[in-house]
C-alpha cells in the first residue's frame, strides 16, 4: 500500500486533473479540532483533505469542503465518509443545498501533504489483519461502497473489535477509488 | 501405526520386572506401552484430535470428542500422511536444471538430484535474482494461493507472500477458485459477499422453515471438512431438521448424500441450466401475480428494468416455464409446482458454490437472489436464501468472540498485478495480452519464475495439460511441500517442508461459530531433512538481506503469543498463553441471542437505517454499475446465456455425449489425503471413481468396477466405474482432487518436438485433465470447471497407478 500511496503521489503530480485534490493539497494527519472564527469548534477526522488558506506561524487557516447533514459533514451526498462534526454555532459557509465549506484554524503539525504520513499506520494494520488468508486487494481498486460490502463479510475472519473495524474501514474508504483521493482505473 | 519388533523387544526388557505385579505378560506390556505413550492435542481441517505418540511415532489418532461432535474417518488418516513414502525427504533439484542446461521441457519427466539446503536455497535465490534482472518483480509469480494447507497461523501461502513482499512483491492471485464468480457479483447485488457470511441459525431453520431447497448444496458432504477446524456439530442440527419435518427438495443432477439423508424430492436438472429454471419460475410467479409485489417495491431496485427481459420484450423470447422446460428438461408443470410451493410455504433456498463454477457463473447467485426477492421471504425467520449452509457448519450460532488469526503477508508489494484465480495458464502463455476483470483491464506480464507453497496448482487449475505445457515454458519452478504432489514433480527445485504435526502452531475455529482456539502442538520430530515453511522463507529472505524484516527477529512461539494476545481468551478472559497451551483448547460460550440470528432480518425490519451496502441501499435486481461495464456476456440484470459446453448443444453432444461434473471429494479436502489409506474406502482399482447411471453404463457398455478412459479434446484419464442410480442420465461425476499421474511420464509435448501432452492419459483420474480454463465471462474471469462434455470408452491395457511414488532421486 505504501507503493500505492507513493504512486498516487507521483500520479498526482503528473495527472493532477484526474484527482479531486490538487498538488498543494494537505490532509488531516490525525483526528483534530478545528477552531472557527467565533471560537466554536469542529472535530475533523483523519485523512480529510484540507486547503491551506493562510500560514499563521505554528497554525494554519484551512478550508474543508463537504456535505452537511445535521451537525455532521460528509465527503459525499450519500454520506459515505465522515469529514467533520461541528459544534453548535460553528460558522458554516453554505454554497448550494447542503454543500458546505468549513473554515478555521488548527496546528500546522496536524496536517501533512505526505499520504504515507497520514495512512502509514493504518496501512500496516490493514496488511497485518487482511493478508492472513489471502493477498491484500489493492485498496483503490474498490469503491467505498464495495469496501463496505466486502468488509462486512470479511471483518469476522480478521477478528476485529468495533474500534479496530471502524479504524480499518475508514482507511479503506478514504483510499478507495472514489474516496478522498479519486483515481481513475 | 504398527508397533515394530524393535519396540516390542525394548518394552520386553523394560517390563520384565512388571510381569510379576500385573499378573500376565500381556497386561505388563499394555501397562508399559500406556506409560510410554503420550497424548498430544492438535487440530486439522478434518477436526480436532489427539495424537498418541510413543517413541516419536504416532501410534493412533483419536478425536477430541468434546470439540468434534461427529468425527469422520479422515482424521484417522493423518498419521499415515505424516509417515507416507510420498514425503519429500531432502532438498532436490531437477538434473538438467542443476547442470545448468535448463530444459524446462523435461519437467515432470526427469530425475532429481539430492542437494544440501545451502545449495537449494542458493539456487532459488539466484533464480529469483535472474528473473528480477530480466523483467523486474513482474517476472516473479507467487502461485501459493489458498490457505487450505492447514488451519494454523503459519499458512504456507501467507509465508510465501510475506517473503515476496519483502523483496518487492510478485504477481499474485485475485479472487478465488471457490467463489470466483459469485464473490465478485454478490457484494454489488446484496451488499455482502454472502458466500462467507454468517447464516440464519439452525434453530431458526428448525423452528420456521417448511421447505428447504438444496439448490446444488450438499450440506452433509461438504461439511465433512472445513477451512478452519470443523466441529461437525451441524450434523446434529440436521437430525433436528429431519425431526422438524422440513420438506427438502434437491435440485441437482446428483442425488446427493444430503438428498438421501433428508429423503428429498429430486429435481434432476440438466447441468448448467439452473438460471433458465429460475427464470421460468420467475416468469410464472409474475404472470400469475403470485410474487410479492410489496417486497419488490420496498426492498429491491430495478425490477422494472429486468421485467422486459423476463417477458421477452427485449429479445422476443419470453422466459416461460415451457421455455425453461426445453433447456432444463424439467417439465413446465413441475417448474410451476416448484414455484407454487416455494411462494406459499416458508422456504429457505440453500445455494451452493459449484453452480457458479461454470460458464456464466456470475448469473447464478444473482438469479437466486432475484427469485428469492420475488418470493418475498428474505429476512424472515427460516426464509430467504443462504449461500454458505454447506460450508464451515453454516447455520452454527456465533460466539461473538475473537479466536485467533495468522501470520500476515505484510506490505511491500510493488508489482500490483493480481491475476484472477483460474487465469494461471493464460498468465504464462499470454504475456503482453490484456484481460478484462470487473470493469478494468489487466495486462499479463512476462513471468519467468514460479513458486508454489502449500498447494498444488496441478490439482486446482482447470485444464491440467494446458498448465503443464505452460509450466514447461518457465525459467524456474520452485515448490515448497511436505509431499511429492503432482506440482512438486513438475518443479526444478523442491524444498521439503514439515507437516503441521512436526511443529507448533495454533488455530481458531470455526469461521461462523468462532468458539474454539486450539493448540496445534508439535507431535513428532521433523522427518528426514524437512524444515518449517517459516524457517525456509526466512532463509530465503536472508539471501536478500531481509531475514530480520521477514521474521522481525521473532521465534515461532513469540509469534504465537503475539497472535494470541488479540483473542478474547487473553483480552477479556485473562487466560495466559502458557495456560492456554497447557489446556490445549479454549472454548467460548455461544450466547442464546445468537441462536435467534436471521440473515437480512435487520434490513427487512428497517431498510432505511439498515440499508444494504449497494448502489441504492436495496437489493440490486438491476445494477447500473454492472451495465456500465459494457460486456457482451455480463449485463445489468440476470440473463440466461447458453454455456459453451452442455447437453443442450446438439452438435457437441454427438462427439461428447456426457456432461461431467466434479464435485468436492467425500474423503479428501481437494487433493489432501489422496496419498493415504483412507482413499481405499472409495477408489476403484486405485483410480478415482466415475459415477454413471445404469442407463448410461449400458449405453456405453461399461460395468461396475472396471477401469474406463474418459476423454475430450483437452485430454483423457482413467477412472473406475461406479454404476449408481444416484446420478441422472447423461451426467457423470468425478470428484476433484486425485493426484495427477501421467500414464507414461516420458510422453507428452516437448518444445524440441514430440508427442502432444493431451495424448498422455492421467492414470489416476485427476478430473481437471478434462475441465476447461475458459473463464465465466469478461467480468469475473472465474473458473468454469463444471462446464465440461466428455465421452468414455474401454481403457484397454493399463499400467499401475504410481501417483504417490516419489520420482527417481540421484544421491538419496
Amino acid at each position: 500500500m505504501k507503493t500505492i500511496i507513493r504512486n498516487t503521489i507521483i500520479l498526482l503530480a503528473l495527472l493532477g486533473s484526474l484527482f479531486q485534490v490538487n498538488a498543494s493539497q494537505n490532509f488531516i494527519y490525525q483526528d483534530s479540532v478545528l477552531k472557527g472564527d467565533n471560537g466554536k469548534t469542529a472535530k475533523i477526522f483523519v485523512g480529510v483533505p484540507v486547503t491551506i488558506k493562510k500560514e499563521m506561524g505554528k497554525n494554519v487557516k484551512v478550508s474543508i469542503k463537504g456535505y452537511m447533514f445535521g451537525d455532521e459533514v460528509y465527503s459525499s451526498k450519500t454520506k459515505e465518509l465522515l469529514v467533520a462534526k461541528v459544534q453548535k454555532g460553528f460558522n458554516v459557509n453554505k454554497t448550494e443545498k447542503n454543500e458546505v465549506e468549513l473554515i478555521g484554524t488548527l496546528s500546522k503539525e496536524l496536517t501533512s501533504s505526505d499520504l504515507l504520513d497520514v495512512w502509514g499506520e493504518h496501512e500496516e494494520f490493514y496488511f497485518e489483519m487482511c493478508t492472513q488468508c489471502h493477498a491484500g486487494p489493492e485498496v483503490n481498486h474498490h469503491t467505498m461502497m464495495e469496501w463496505e460490502a466486502v468488509f462486512g463479510t470479511m471483518r469476522g475472519f480478521a477478528k476485529l473489535d468495533e474500534e479496530e473495524a471502524s479504524y480499518l474501514l475508514r482507511y479503506l474508504k478514504a483510499n478507495a477509488s472514489d474516496g478522498f483521493i479519486k483515481v481513475k482505473h | 501405526m504398527n508397533n515394530s519388533r524393535r519396540d516390542f523387544l525394548k518394552v520386553g526388557a523394560a517390563t520384565s520386572a512388571a510381569i510379576v505385579g500385573s499378573g500376565t505378560v500381556t497386561g505388563a506390556f499394555a501397562n508399559e506401552f500406556a506409560k510410554r505413550t503420550t497424548k498430544i492435542p492438535s487440530a486439522s481441517h478434518f477436526g480436532a484430535f489427539y495424537a498418541h505418540v510413543r517413541d516419536n511415532k504416532i501410534v493412533d489418532i483419536t478425536s477430541q470428542l468434546d470439540s468434534d461432535a461427529n468425527p469422520t474417518v479422515m482424521v484417522k488418516a493423518l498419521a499415515d500422511r505424516n509417515s507416507s513414502n510420498s514425503r519429500v525427504k531432502y532438498p532436490v533439484v531437477r538434473k538438467s536444471y542443476l547442470e545448468g542446461k535448463g530444459r524446462g521441457d523435461l519437467r515432470g519427466k526427469e530425475e532429481f538430484v539430492r542437494v544440501s539446503w545451502d545449495t537449494a536455497i542458493d539456487l532459488v535465490a539466484k533464480a529469483i535474482k535472474k528473473a528480477q534482472d530480466k523483467g523486474g518483480n513482474e517476472a516473479l509469480y507467487n502461485a501459493s494461493y489458498g490457505g487450505w494447507a492447514h488451519p494454523g497461523a503459519f499458512k504456507p501461502n501467507a509465508l510465501a507472500g510475506r517473503f515476496f513482499n519483502q523483496i518487492g512483491g510478485a504477481v499474485r492471485t485475485s479472487g478465488e477458485y471457490s467463489n470466483g464468480a459469485a464473490g465478485q457479483v454478490n457484494p454489488s447485488v446484496v451488499g455482502d459477499m454472502e458466500v462467507y457470511s454468517i447464516q440464519t441459525a439452525h434453530e431458526q431453520i428448525i423452528e420456521n422453515t417448511e421447505v428447504m431447497v438444496l439448490w446444488g448444496a450438499d450440506l452433509y458432504k461438504t461439511n465433512r471438512a472445513g477451512y478452519s477446524v470443523h466441529n461437525h456439530r451441524c450434523f446434529d442440527a440436521y437430525e433436528e431438521y429431519k425431526k422438524a419435518g422440513i420438506k427438502v427438495i434437491s435440485i441437482d443432477p446428483i442425488y446427493t448424500t444430503s438428498a438421501q439423508e433428508f429423503k428429498a424430492d429430486w429435481i434432476k436438472i440438466r447441468p448448467g441450466s439452473d438460471v433458465a429454471l429460475m427464470l421460468g419460475m420467475m416468469n410464472y410467479l409474475y404472470k400469475t401475480g403470485k410474487y410479492d409485489k410489496k417486497f419488490i417495491e420496498k426492498y429491491t431496485y430495478g425490477f422494472d428494468r429486468f421485467l422486459p427481459y423476463l417477458l421477452g420484450k427485449e429479445d422476443g423470447i419470453e422466459k416461460t416455464p415451457q421455455w425453461a422446460e426445453k433447456l432444463t428438461e424439467i417439465p413446465a408443470k413441475t417448474i410451476e409446482k416448484l414455484a407454487d410451493i416455494m411462494v406459499s410455504k416458508r422456504t429457505f433456498i440453500a445455494g451452493n458454490w459449484a453452480m457458479q463454477r461454470a460458464h456464466h457463473g456470475e448469473q447464478v447467485d444473482w438469479s437466486i437472489i432475484t427469485l428469492a426477492s420475488m418470493i418475498g421471504q428474505v429476512g424472515l425467520p427460516g426464509g430467504g436464501f443462504g449461500f454458505s449452509m454447506h460450508y464451515e457448519g453454516g447455520g452454527d450460532a456465533n460466539s461473538g468472540k475473537n479466536t485467533i488469526g495468522g501470520m500476515s503477508q505484510g506490505g511491500g508489494d510493488k508489482v500490483r498485478i493480481a491475476i484472477p484465480a483460474s487465469r494461471m495458464s493464460d498468465l504464462i502463455n499470454k504475456p503482453g495480452e490484456n484481460v478484462t476483470y470487473k470493469g478494468k483491464v489487466i495486462k499479463y506480464p512476462k513471468v519467468e519464475f514460479m513458486l508454489s507453497a502449500g498447494g498444488s496448482p496441478i490439482g486446482h487449475q482447470p485444464n491440467v495439460n494446458e498448465l503443464i505445457e505452460a509450466m514447461r515454458k518457465l525459467d524456474t519452478v520452485v515448490v515448497v511441500e511436505p509431499w511429492w504432489t503432482p506440482t512438486a514433480k513438475m518443479a526444478d527445485i523442491v524444498l521439503p517442508a514439515t507437516t503441521t504435526m512436526e511443529r507448533d502452531d495454533v488455530a481458531g475455529a470455526m469461521s461462523y461459530s468462532a468458539d474454539r482456539i486450539y493448540a496445534m502442538k508439535k507431535i513428532v520430530d521433523p522427518r528426514y531433512e524437512s524444515k518449517d515453511d517459516y524457517e525456509i522463507f526466512t532463509m530465503l529472505a536472508d539471501k536478500f538481506g531481509k531475514a530480520r524484516r521477514y521474521s522481525r527477529g521473532r521465534t515461532v512461539k513469540q509469534w504465537l503469543e503475539r497472535l494470541y494476545k488479540r483473542s478474547t481468551a487473553k483480552r477479556d478472559m485473562g487466560i495466559s498463553f502458557d495456560k492456554f497451551w497447557d489446556m490445549g483448547v479454549i472454548k467460548y460460550d455461544i450466547p442464546t441471542s445468537a441462536r435467534k440470528f436471521v440473515r437480512h432480518e435487520a434490513f427487512r425490519k428497517d431498510p432505511i437505517n439498515n440499508a444494504l451496502k449497494t448502489e441504492t441501499g436495496k437489493i440490486q435486481i438491476f445494477s447500473e454499475k454492472f451495465a456500465s461495464y459494457g460486456y457482451e456476456d455480463f449485463k445489468g440484470h440476470v440473463m440466461w446465456f447458453e454455456p459453451a459446453e452442455w447437453l443442450g448443444n446438439e452438435e457437441l453432444v454427438k462427439k461428447y455425449p456426457l456432461h461431467l461434473v466434479s464435485p468436492h471429494p467425500t474423503y479428501r479436502i481437494h487433493s489432501q489425503l489422496d496419498n493415504t489409506w483412507v482413499q481405499n474406502v472409495h477408489k476403484v482399482q486405485g483410480r478415482e471413481p466415475i459415477r454413471i447411471s445404469p442407463n448410461d453404463a449400458k449405453k456405453f457398455g461399461v460395468k461396475d468396477g472396471e477401469i474406463v478412459e474418459v476423454f475430450n479434446d483437452r485430454g483423457s484419464l482413467l477412472a473406475g466405474v461406479v454404476v449408481t442410480n444416484t446420478i441422472r442420465d447423461g451426467v457423470v461425476a468425478i470428484e476433484e482432487g486425485a493426484w495427477y499421474s501421467p500414464e507414461d511420464a516420458q510422453a507428452g509435448e516437448s518444445i524440441f518436438g514430440g508427442n502432444d501432452q493431451r495424448k498422455v492419459r492421467c492414470n489416476s483420474g485427476q478430473v481437471n485433465v478434462l475441465t476447461s480454463s475458459r473463464p465465466t465471462s469478461a467480468m469475473a474471469q472465474a473458473t468454469t470447471a463444471n462446464t465440461v462434455l466428455v465421452s468414455i470408452k474401454k481403457a484397454g491395457t493399463v499400467s499401475p497407478n504410481v501417483a504417490y511414488n516419489p520420482p527417481k532421486i540421484i544421491g538419496a
